[in-house]
């Protein structure tokens, strides 16, 4: 393979053009969306830090756990669903030319179902009738209106992803033999996992909790259902992760001035988590009754191996900026680190987002490893853990790519100041992050719970030590949030600036010229009838016999408990 | 900057050799793996002393 | 597809650690025991009165090893409070009377799970007196932060 990054020659058939603006206006809308929920989400945290810091008391209208359902809904699925989709849209837009009007049309239909959805959970999230948490594990049970709206929420979701799909197969009908634009060939594989994963939660949110909800049924199998949320659960941070990925490996080449490493590793990176992040939710069950060792064990081993395709990316990408620093005149073993572009947002904070994967990764494989989860399973390391992934790499990633597709499809121009800006944001969002899931992560080394609000059991010395600690004690969690919340508002304001008040002009979208191996694409890695195929009969392979138990050997059912969460 | 960015690049690129040094790059990613084995092997120790 | 040499070595060194680990994991599992919890014994959590919980506490087995079975339930465990000499070794066999919880020791590697209808185990040995706090760490409704018990383990 060659391995050179000119940009002489270019076999890239991707003309130069802004997208359609009929697109560009879907995906505004979708990033809207995110970001007012993100700037509810965060207020959220905001006040759960403080209120478990015993810094504040929350008053008696607002619950602790109605706060932190809302916190969880509208960040963990609200704020990445929306804009995954918003970057989807434009970008298939990008790549694989303008949406049909009948697809658009489909799209904005998804749009509305979503939303209706989002709407429903949310009002009864707001009117304490749904503090389940956005895992809603039964037993405990919200209003069937809940249920109702995350059904919408994720069958909207399908029907956008269809029409992202039904775009990318268009392209590939229309250009026989080729390999497929790699924006569409990931997104593709994003979407694909999605509506797979969406299968277990649909399963269990229509098959089990709607009819106990609405009172067809008395009783719901607990294990069943919380082994179908898991079967979701865990392709669920893929699907945040791997657009994030997306932008490491397309955006990110041509932010630097280079060109990406290899096209076909990244495709293969992507089939791999196709095929892996799914038959693996019982290394979030590790802990619990019912599930015999060896299946949780093989599951392990799976989980294992969807760690390969990451390890393909950290060398993917490094050697992206490496090649690019050795173009640009950078000599030496890491002298050429100072030809990348450190005071470029677009570049710095994906960045920021890469190097915090390292400890967040290295955190990833601890939770998974069987036995192991018993130091830390529930306790606030886990959720240190999630707010380094997606609280920071992802979130990161996407607030650099905001920089640019916020003024893109609104016709507008990233300045210097909102540069700057931008580059404070991330710094504030790293620090505060140091803060917040450092504490977290030791904290929980120490059996500090997890979802629990403010206590000290009876001023039991253990408890009571977790508020003492010079930098593991909830007051250094909330001291973070606060930095956090910051951090948060600046960047509500460098959305609102981008949106509506930065001057006109015209934005690029930075895309990756085809790297030099495209035409050497394995043309196995576009068989997506394969692919499909194999993930499927892995997934059978994991769960068909621990489900078929959990159904058979299924102990009398638990009634409804929604008296607990009021 | 994004625009200048991209100016200097195009004046900057040289040709360079086909088999460009990956060195910097093999050193980073074992520094990657050095750190999931040191924190790994924490917490295994961890796991062990609380048995 | 071409593989760089340096990206051959760092896959080899990456899968190899995984592989590793999982060496590691599975020997400690499989030949020396340390499982995750993963009780199979199922109970009606409706009608615990008519099962092995209809008086939950604390049973010695022999002269340091108890068994202690627990209803864990909204918010709080039944008993509130178990005692054992120091060197005792618990077993314990906790379910649950109503929603999900977790019986969790801080500090130590007891924490697992407890589900409705399903019975989890653990075993610990106490070699240090003192008062050890057991808190629920799974949310299980607006008082689950009340949720704990105490072991007094005595001198």
């Amino acid at each position: 393979m060659k391995q050179s990054n000119l940009a002489l020659q270019d076999y890239t058939e991707i003309p130069e053009v802004q997208i359609s603006p009929k697109d560009g206006k879907l995906a505004f809308v979708h990033i809207s969306v995110a970001f007012f929920a993100f700037l509810l989400g965060i207020l959220g945290g905001l006040l759960q830090g403080l209120a478990r810091g015993g810094m504040i008391q929350l008053p008696s209208w607002l619950g602790y756990y109605q706060i932190l359902t809302a916190h969880g809904v509208l960040l963990a699925l609200v704020f990445t669903t929306y804009i995954i989709f918003g970057f989807f849209f434009a970008g298939m837009s990008k790549t694989h030319g303008a949406f049909s009007d009948g697809l658009r049309k489909l799209a904005w239909i998804s749009f509305f179902i979503t939303t209706i959805g989002t709407v429903m959970a949310a009002t009864m999230i707001l009117a304490n009738e749904a503090s389940v948490l956005y895992t809603f594990y039964a037993p405990l049970q919200a209003h069937f209106i809940y249920y109702i709206g995350l059904t919408l929420f994720i069958v909207g979701t399908w029907v956008a992803g269809a029409t992202i799909m039904a775009h990318y197969f268009k392209w590939r009908k229309l250009n026989p033999g080729q390999p497929s634009p790699l924006f569409g060939f990931m997104a593709t594989a994003t979407i694909i996992l999605w509506i797979v994963a969406g299968l277990g939660v649909a399963a269990t949110v229509l098959g089990q909790m709607l009819p106990w909800a609405l009172g067809y049924t008395d009783e719901i199998n607990v294990l069943l259902s919380r082994t179908l949320f898991w079967y979701f659960g865990h392709p669920l941070v893929y699907f945040w992760i791997m657009p994030a990925y997306m932008v490491w490996y397309l955006v990110i080449p041509k932010v630097i001035g280079g060109r990406l490493f290899s096209g076909s590793l990244a495709r293969l990176a992507f089939v791999l988590f196709l095929l892996f992040s799914i038959p693996v939710g019982f290394h979030h069950q590790l802990m619990e009754a019912g599930i015999t060792e060896f299946w949780k064990y093989v599951q392990t081993i799976l989980t294992f191996v969807v760690v390969v395709p990451s390890l393909l990316t950290a060398f993917s990408i490094f050697a992206t900026f490496e090649q690019t620093g050795r173009e640009k005149g950078g000599k030496g073993l890491f002298s050429w680190l100072k030809k990348l572009p450190w005071g470029d947002v677009r570049f710095f904070a994906p960045f920021m987002g890469m190097l915090i994967f390292i400890p967040a990764g290295a955190g990833g494989l601890i939770n998974a490893s069987f036995q192991l989860n018993a130091v830390i399973h529930n306790t606030l390391w886990v959720v240190g853990h999630f707010h380094l992934t997606v609280g920071t790499t992802v979130v990161l990633t996407f607030f650099g790519m905001a920089f640019w597709l916020i003024p893109l499809v609104t016709g507008r121009k990233l300045t210097k100041f909102m540069n700057r800006s931008g580059i404070v944001t991330t710094w504030l969002w790293t620090i505060g992050m140091f803060f917040m899931s450092g504490a977290m992560h030791i904290l929980g080394l120490f059996g500090a719970p997890r979802r629990t609000a403010y206590t000290t059991y009876q001023d039991h010395p253990q408890a009571l030590s977790w508020f003492e600690g010079i930098f593991a004690s909830h007051v250094t969690v909330a001291l973070g949030g606060v930095i956090l919340t910051a951090a948060g508002l600046l960047m509500f304001y460098n959305f609102v600036y981008l949106a509506w008040f930065a001057p006109k002009g015209e934005t690029e979208f930075p895309i990756t010229p085809d790297p030099d191996d495209t035409p050497h694409t394995p043309a196995i890695l576009e068989n997506w009838k394969l692919w499909i195929g194999i993930a499927v009969v892995l997934i059978l392979f994991a769960y068909t016999i621990p489900i078929y138990d959990m159904i058979v050997n299924a102990p009398p059912g638990s009634p409804t408990f929604n008296n607990l969460i009021r | 900057m994004a625009q200048t960015g991209m100016k200097t690049q195009q004046n900057q690129v040289q040709k360079v050799k086909e088999d460009s040094s990956l060195k910097g790059t093999l050193i980073f990613v074992m520094f990657i793996g050095s750190f999931i084995l040191v924190s790994w092997f924490a917490i295994f120790y961890l796991f062990l002393i609380r048995a | 597809m071409h593989l760089h040499k340096y990206e051959k070595i760092w896959l080899i060194f990456g899968i190899g650690s995984l592989v590793l680990f999982l060496a590691v994991l599975g020997v400690a599992a499989f030949a020396f025991g340390q499982q995750p919890p993963s009780h199979m014994a199922k109970v009606d959590a409706q009608n615990l009165e008519e099962s092995v919980f209809s008086e939950p506490g604390l049973d010695q087995i022999n002269e340091d090893t108890y068994r202690a079975r627990i209803v864990a339930m909204a918010f709080g465990y039944d008993p509130g409070t178990i005692e054992v000499p120091v060197g005792s070794t618990v077993i314990f066999e906790v379910t649950s009377s109503d929603v999900v919880h977790s019986f969790t020791i801080p500090g130590t590697n007891v924490n697992m799970m407890i589900t409705p209808g399903h019975v989890n185990m653990a075993e610990y040995t106490f070699d240090e007196p003192g008062e050890y706090l057991v808190l629920c760490n799974e949310y299980c409704g607006t008082g689950h932060h009340y949720m704990q018990m105490k072991i007094e383990v005595t001198p």
